[in-house]
């Protein structure tokens, strides 16, 4: 870091790492065969380790590499250090399923509809007498058990499936979902979101070499995206961009691969860190789901 | 959302992105400056504005955050903050920190994030009564067989405990919270 912080003293002090990062790698340029090459980067590695707040005891930060977009193979630029309560705690599959279920739910709205007895056209009128017929005593032909009757205890829509999750059970799901995907080995960290042409087929071409699976998900702690990224990934449905703030765990799930830069684990940590360390932080019956 | 954002990007695509515009969030933001507004006097005279203004060289008003270390004294801490060293523990409300030396290599338990012990008692509708440890990192098995050892030593009648490797817990049958507090602490926990 501080050899980064010597031969950039142009930047001004504020810029943290992965804004440095990002000025860096925008100095990709294009050789003549038509591969892309990254001109100007500090010395190798660019971190070994990373400052970790509220460290466990217990378990030894998990270890991801870092690596960058700029280049189709990776290139590997360091090694960073993740916080085991985040990225390495138990795969709680009901705690996902808990999450998933809730982002499928509260914006639903149930459209199901259905007429009660008295909404079904006819039926006012006594079938047969009350005695005398050795029949059961009907009064209307549009009861529930007759055919062509009226629906008891019917779906009367429109009605909102809402309900919040509690901020446990959202904060624990993100951070089961980091571990899988860090378990899986479908977590990757990137530099930047800096790629050196606006095509989609170089997009493409490196999710294809470098085994990203069908659809990948690249967060980053802005939502001001790097230019040439948004339009590459424009073009493909399963390539998706998101901020830090539109994190969900539906959406991780759903994708193949999370791409994360190196900004956004920081943001991703300090906030969950945050919640998990709060003193206000309960888990009540009211945030689950009604039956 | 992603989705939404790649499309819109689609749609512009070929023509210049903005960057960095500040969304306007009223429609009188642009038409007129605060300033002009704020130190605007009537009836108006331009020599009394300009002395208000924050550019003369007396004004009106003086931009100070100083006392705002007051407001930050109210506002509730967004982190349990660690506790200071003492002289003397346990303190008097009974708290004693962790100690590294006494801890087994084998097996740890967590504090809280309050700096408790993570040992709960639960009293169950049909009159059962429980203690159970929680934040177990390591061996749970160890920690199951010093636990029944300090049993044997402290408590006359023989206590049956229930470990749950995967849900890394362990559950004492019987109220012996203080035996199984004192335990850990005895550990260093």
């Amino acid at each position: 870091m501080m050899v980064l912080t010597n031969t950039l003293c142009v930047l001004p002090k504020q810029l943290r790492l992965g804004n440095i990062l990002r000025f860096i790698s925008t100095c990709s340029k294009k050789l003549n065969d038509g591969s892309y090459m990254a001109t100007e980067r500090p010395p190798l590695p660019i971190m070994t380790s990373r400052k970790i707040e509220f460290p466990n005891p217990y378990i030894a930060p998990k270890q991801a590499w870092l690596e960058n977009l700029d280049t189709v193979n990776s290139e590997k630029l360091g090694i960073v250090d993740l916080h085991p309560d985040i990225f390495g705690v138990a795969p709680r599959i009901d705690m996902l399923h808990r999450n998933v279920k809730w982002q499928q739910l509260y914006k639903y709205i149930n459209y199901d509809w259905e007429p009660t007895r008295a909404e079904v056209r006819g039926g006012g009128r006594k079938m047969w007498p009350q005695k005398k017929t050795g029949r059961h005593r009907a009064g209307s032909n549009r009861a529930p058990q007759w055919r062509g009757g009226g629906k008891a205890m019917a779906e009367r829509g429109p009605y909102s499936k809402y309900y919040m999750l509690s901020e446990a059970d959202r904060i624990n799901g993100l951070c089961i979902a980091l571990s899988v995907k860090y378990a899986q080995n479908d977590l990757h960290i990137v530099d930047s979101l800096e790629i050196p042409t606006d095509e989609s087929e170089y997009l493409e071409e490196l999710i294809d070499t470098r085994y990203w699976g069908f659809s990948a998900l690249f967060v980053d702690d802005t939502d001001i995206m790097p230019e040439n990224i948004a339009l590459a990934a424009s073009d493909i449905g399963q390539f998706n961009l998101m901020p830090v703030y539109g994190l969900n765990v539906y959406s991780i799930l759903k994708h193949n691969t999370l791409v994360l830069t190196l900004a956004a684990v920081d943001k991703i940590e300090k906030k969950l860190l945050e919640r998990l360390h709060s003193p206000f932080l309960h888990s009540s019956k009211k945030g689950k789901r009604p039956s | 959302m992603a989705a939404t954002i790649a499309r819109n990007f689609a749609r512009i695509r070929g023509h210049v992105l903005r960057r960095n515009t500040p969304a306007m969030l009223f429609k009188h933001a642009r038409r007129y400056n605060h300033d002009e507004v704020n130190n605007y006097t009537v009836p108006y005279f331009p020599e009394e504005a300009k002395k208000r203004s924050s550019d003369a060289e007396y004004p009106d008003i003086e931009v100070s955050t100083e006392d705002f270390k007051f407001v930050e004294r109210l506002l509730p801490q967004k982190t349990v903050p660690i506790p200071d060293e003492q002289e003397l523990y346990p303190t008097p409300s009974g708290w004693v920190p962790t100690n590294e030396n006494l801890q087994p290599k084998e097996y740890g338990v967590r504090r809280t994030r309050n700096h408790m012990l993570p040992c709960y008692y639960k009293k169950h509708n049909n009159g059962r009564e429980t203690v159970k440890i929680q934040r177990i990192y390591g061996d749970i098995w160890k920690l199951k067989e010093d636990l029944s050892g300090y049993f044997a030593s402290n408590v006359e009648f023989p206590v049956d405990i229930q470990v749950h490797e995967v849900g890394r817990w362990i559950l004492v049958r019987g109220n012996y919270t203080e035996q199984v507090a004192q335990f850990l602490l005895s550990k260093g926990f």
